[in-house]
């Protein structure tokens, strides 16, 4: 048996009967017509197509076989694909190719065989349409030209499978021109759409007759014209060219404009253009919003007033805004691309930093110290995270917080904490609305409140009822901006006693000048007026002890001068020599006690402020002729020798209004001082004149003087000057200040011009006002 | 001529005694009392030209006594004058609103004395 040979075009005729797809499909009639009409036309038991592949022979129709398909190596039809036309074998019993065959030896026992081979449209030869009898036949000319039309008629069939299934195709592809969303089109070179897509209806809003009958560059953006134009030309002039991913934009009916991406090939033959866009506006439109977006971003950090910088896995700074530069003081090249550390004043911090971000921590208010530009340092809050793409560092991000002021304003802070917390006064803040808002230790223990059971309460709780129209009034002066001192008041304890206090209110006000509460300083007097009390009594017992004083002292004294100088006088009788001397001594030493005495008494009522004057209209001539009248008897008394007095006054001298007797005291104390430090006899002048408004009065010796070291102490208590010899010139040593207190309180002033050796010159001045102003 | 009367009423007896003394020599007719609630009684039998009166005295104050005798329609025009330690002003004005014509500190002058009683009494 020879066995089917496979022909030299195998693959191609394989790949063309499979592009048939009619393999293995159910039986047709209109295949199954031929082969019952070729039975009939030639008495033949068995017709069949069969339809060769590469293993077996397959039967599109079949006449007269329950078979459906057979072995390709043993078939007849296959040696029939390998020509041109009809195999014919009359009796194959007698043909040495066949008359071994299984299908000749056993059934169907084919004793005939004549087929004609089949050929798709392409031209190969796919199968045959044969006949097959049992018994040896022959086949006329007329017979051949019969079954080859009848074979055509099959190829026809064959052609009409292909061109259902391309039809069907079509409809399939028509269906996805028209379900897609993209936009595909025809085009021509002149310009003009010849097939739009439906897409692109719903995509313009202009009809498909509208999108046909206008040149389709005049629906291009006019800044897309140009690009459009170059990308037609380049695919009408190239060959090969193929348009990919060509970006334009197209008008819609609305005026608006939509991005479109395209592909497109050229079909040279028939002169067109097969294009597909995609409507990418969405896209476009996400992606203008993301970049705008991201600028917003970039311009957002940029100038954003919270420094922030990038750096690299390496430590390198990437990039910096404005607020970080600003914060150091250096330009984007003095920073960027230089190491962070560099900038950093504390190196195991930033290498903590940098070790932290590189094992991906978050670091949160992390304080650091850097170093600025003008030497300065900076301390900053950092909060910094690593930016990774795909687990892999990509950069820092790194916000620094200046908390400079801040930290220097929390060391100020706590340093005043500690102050008030250490003062001994009670120190207390208090809001517009009088309420609490701090308490400090003091004012703990002074008013027996815990501060975290007063703050919060308002301040009218320390002050007592009768008082309670202070705190209004002075909440009014604090909103006026003003501040109250020491102002003495009282309030009231925790366990209701009343405390003494002086108080000072301050408004304390913000950055912009707003009241927002004030300070309270309250300082417990209680002592303080205890001891004012205390000064008021011993002030009282001082004053009893001066009048019992004076009286108990001054009594006996009186009885003792008197009866002295009843003596002295020779009033009792005749003196002896020494009866004489000594009594002149027990008189000299009276008198000077009782000087003493009321010396002592006027300072300390000066000093009480207990002495009144008895102010009226003095004539300072006359009173100048008194004292030097009285001076003369009075010497005359003691048997001293006249001094010789001149009283230099003008008898249009103005009338003073004052003491008389308390300048007539001064007056005394001033011609005695003169006596005393002159040479016996000498000449002391008492002048008299009116300077601006007041009574100008000096008494000029020309006696011992003053050194100019003296000078200070004249007017001070118990300073009697110059050696001891000098001073036995008796007296307390407080004349002068007793005169000084005296003139002040007369308004006057008092004072001494002196040249030691040359004499002094002791003035005084008495205002000339009018009546009732001296009290 | 009949000397002129001064009456002295003190409770110190050492003050009376002195001025006593003074007085005598001086031509006075002296009468006295430390005892200042029998002073009326004895004004009112010597009828004095001038009393002089201590200010401070146990029993009754001089401003008082002196009040006392010069609602006394007999005694009523005779001058007193104090003697007084007292060197406070206002203390001064009162006595004189007591009745008293004039005052004189202790311890004084002689002199002084003299001149102020001679004053009253011419």
């Amino acid at each position: 048996m020879l066995e089917a040979p496979i022909p030299d075009n195998e693959p191609s005729r394989i790949a063309s009967l499979k592009g048939l797809k009619i393999l293995d499909t159910p039986a047709e009639e209109r295949f199954d017509r031929i082969t019952r009409l070729a039975q009939n036309l030639f008495e033949v038991p068995i017709v069949l197509v069969s339809l060769v592949d590469e293993n077996r022979q397959w039967f599109k129709s079949r006449q007269g076989l329950d078979a459906t398909e057979t072995p390709r190596n043993i078939s007849f039809c296959g040696h029939t694909i390998t020509g041109k036309d009809i195999l014919l074998i009359e009796d194959t019993l007698l043909d040495p190719r066949f008359s071994d065959n299984p299908l000749v030896l056993q059934d169907p026992k084919i004793r005939f065989y004549a087929g004609a081979p089949l050929s798709a449209p392409d031209g190969e030869c796919v199968g045959t349409l044969c006949l097959i009898d049992r018994k040896a036949h022959k086949l006329s000319t007329k017979e051949m030209t019969l079954l080859r039309d009848l074979r055509d008629l099959v190829q026809n069939e064959l052609a009409m499978v292909d061109l259902a299934t391309a039809i069907r195709e079509l409809n399939r592809t028509k269906v996805f021109f028209e379900v897609s969303q993209d936009l595909f089109c025809i085009a021509s070179f002149d310009g003009f759409f010849k097939y739009v897509s439906p897409s692109w209806t719903e995509a313009t809003g202009y009809s498909t007759q509208e999108l046909l009958s206008k040149p389709f560059i005049d629906f291009v953006h006019p800044d897309d014209c140009k690009s459009t134009k170059e990308e037609l030309s380049k695919l009408s002039e190239q060959k090969d060219y193929k348009l990919f991913n060509f970006e334009n934009r197209y008008r819609t009916k609305t005026g608006l404009y939509r991005y479109l991406l395209w592909t497109a090939s050229v079909f040279w033959d028939e002169g067109i253009v097969y294009a597909a866009a995609r409507d990418i506006t969405s896209r476009k439109l996400l992606e203008q919003t993301i970049y705008k977006k991201e600028r917003e971003l970039r311009d957002f950090f940029e100038n954003s007033n919270v420094p922030l910088h990038w750096v690299d896995k390496h430590g390198i700074i990437l990039w910096a805004n404005k607020a970080e530069l600003a914060l150091l003081g250096y330009d984007e090249k003095e920073y960027i691309g230089q190491s962070i550390s560099a900038f950093h004043a504390d190196p195991p911090v930033i290498k903590d930093i940098l070790q932290r971000l590189s094992r991906s921590e978050t670091l949160s208010n992390y304080e650091a110290r850097l170093r600025a530009k003008d030497g300065s340092t900076k301390t900053v809050s950092i909060n910094s995270s690593v930016y990774a793409e795909n687990g892999h560092f990509i950069h820092t991000r790194c916000f620094s917080i200046d908390i400079t002021l801040k930290k220097q304003n929390a060391l100020i802070e706590e340093r005043f904490k500690a102050i008030v917390e250490g003062s001994d006064d009670s120190i207390i803040s208090k809001d517009i609305n009088g309420i609490i808002t701090s308490w400090n230790h003091s004012a703990e223990g002074t008013f027996g409140y815990k501060a975290c059971e007063i703050i919060g309460k308002p301040i009218s709780i320390l002050t007592p009822k009768d008082r309670s129209q202070e705190e209004p009034e002075i909440l009014e002066q604090i909103m006026r901006g003003e501040r109250i001192e020491h102002f003495e008041t009282v309030r009231i304890s925790k366990d209701h006693r009343l405390i003494d206090v002086s108080a000072t209110f301050s408004p304390m006000k913000d950055d912009s000048g707003t009241i927002f509460g004030a300070s309270v300083i309250l300082r417990d007097i209680t002592s303080k007026k205890e001891d004012e009390q205390k000064i008021i009594r011993l002030a009282q017992s001082k004053s009893e002890f001066l009048s019992v004083v004076s009286h108990e002292l001054r009594t006996p004294l009186t009885v003792i001068k008197e009866a002295v100088s009843i003596i002295h006088d020779s009033s009792a009788g005749p003196l002896n020599h020494n009866q004489k001397k000594f009594s002149d001594l027990a008189m000299k030493n009276i008198d000077r006690l009782m000087c003493i005495i009321n010396d002592l008494l006027d300072l300390q009522g000066f000093e009480a402020k207990a002495i009144k004057f008895n102010m009226g209209e003095v004539n300072i001539k006359k009173l100048l002729e008194e004292l030097v009248g009285n001076m003369l008897i009075n010497r005359k008394a003691h048997k001293k020798e006249a001094e010789a007095f001149f009283i230099d006054a003008a008898d249009d001298l103005p009338i003073v209004y004052t003491d008389h007797s308390r300048v007539m005291q001064v007056l005394y104390n001033l011609l005695g001082n003169a006596i005393k430090f002159s040479p016996p006899g000498s000449a002391i002048k008492l002048r008299a004149l009116c300077i601006n408004n007041s009574v100008y009065v000096e008494i000029i010796d020309k006696g011992y003087g003053i050194r100019a070291d003296d000078l200070p102490k004249l007017f001070q208590s118990f300073s009697q000057i110059g050696p001891p010899s000098e001073r036995k010139t008796g007296g307390s040593g407080l004349g002068l200040v007793i005169s000084k207190k005296i003139i002040r309180q007369l308004g006057g002033q008092i004072g001494v011009r002196s040249e030691f050796g040359k004499g002094s010159t002791f003035f005084f001045t008495l205002p000339l006002m009018e009546r009732g102003l001296i009290k | 001529m009949n000397a002129k009367k001064i009456m002295i009423v003190d409770d110190e007896k050492d003050i009376i005694s002195v001025i006593q003394f003074r007085l005598e020599m001086a031509g006075y007719e002296v009468h006295f009392t430390d005892k200042p609630l029998k002073a009326e009684a004895l004004a009112l039998k010597i009828k004095p030209n001038i009393i002089l009166l201590d200010y401070r005295m146990p029993e009754i104050t001089g401003a008082e006594l002196c009040m006392r005798i010069k609602k006394k329609k007999a005694l009523q025009n005779i001058p007193i004058i104090f003697i007084t330690a007292s060197t406070n002003i206002s203390q001064f004005e009162m006595l004189i609103k007591a009745g008293a014509c004039d005052w004189i500190m202790k311890p004084f002058l002689w002199a002084d004395l003299l001149s102020k009683i001679h004053k009253y009494i011419s």
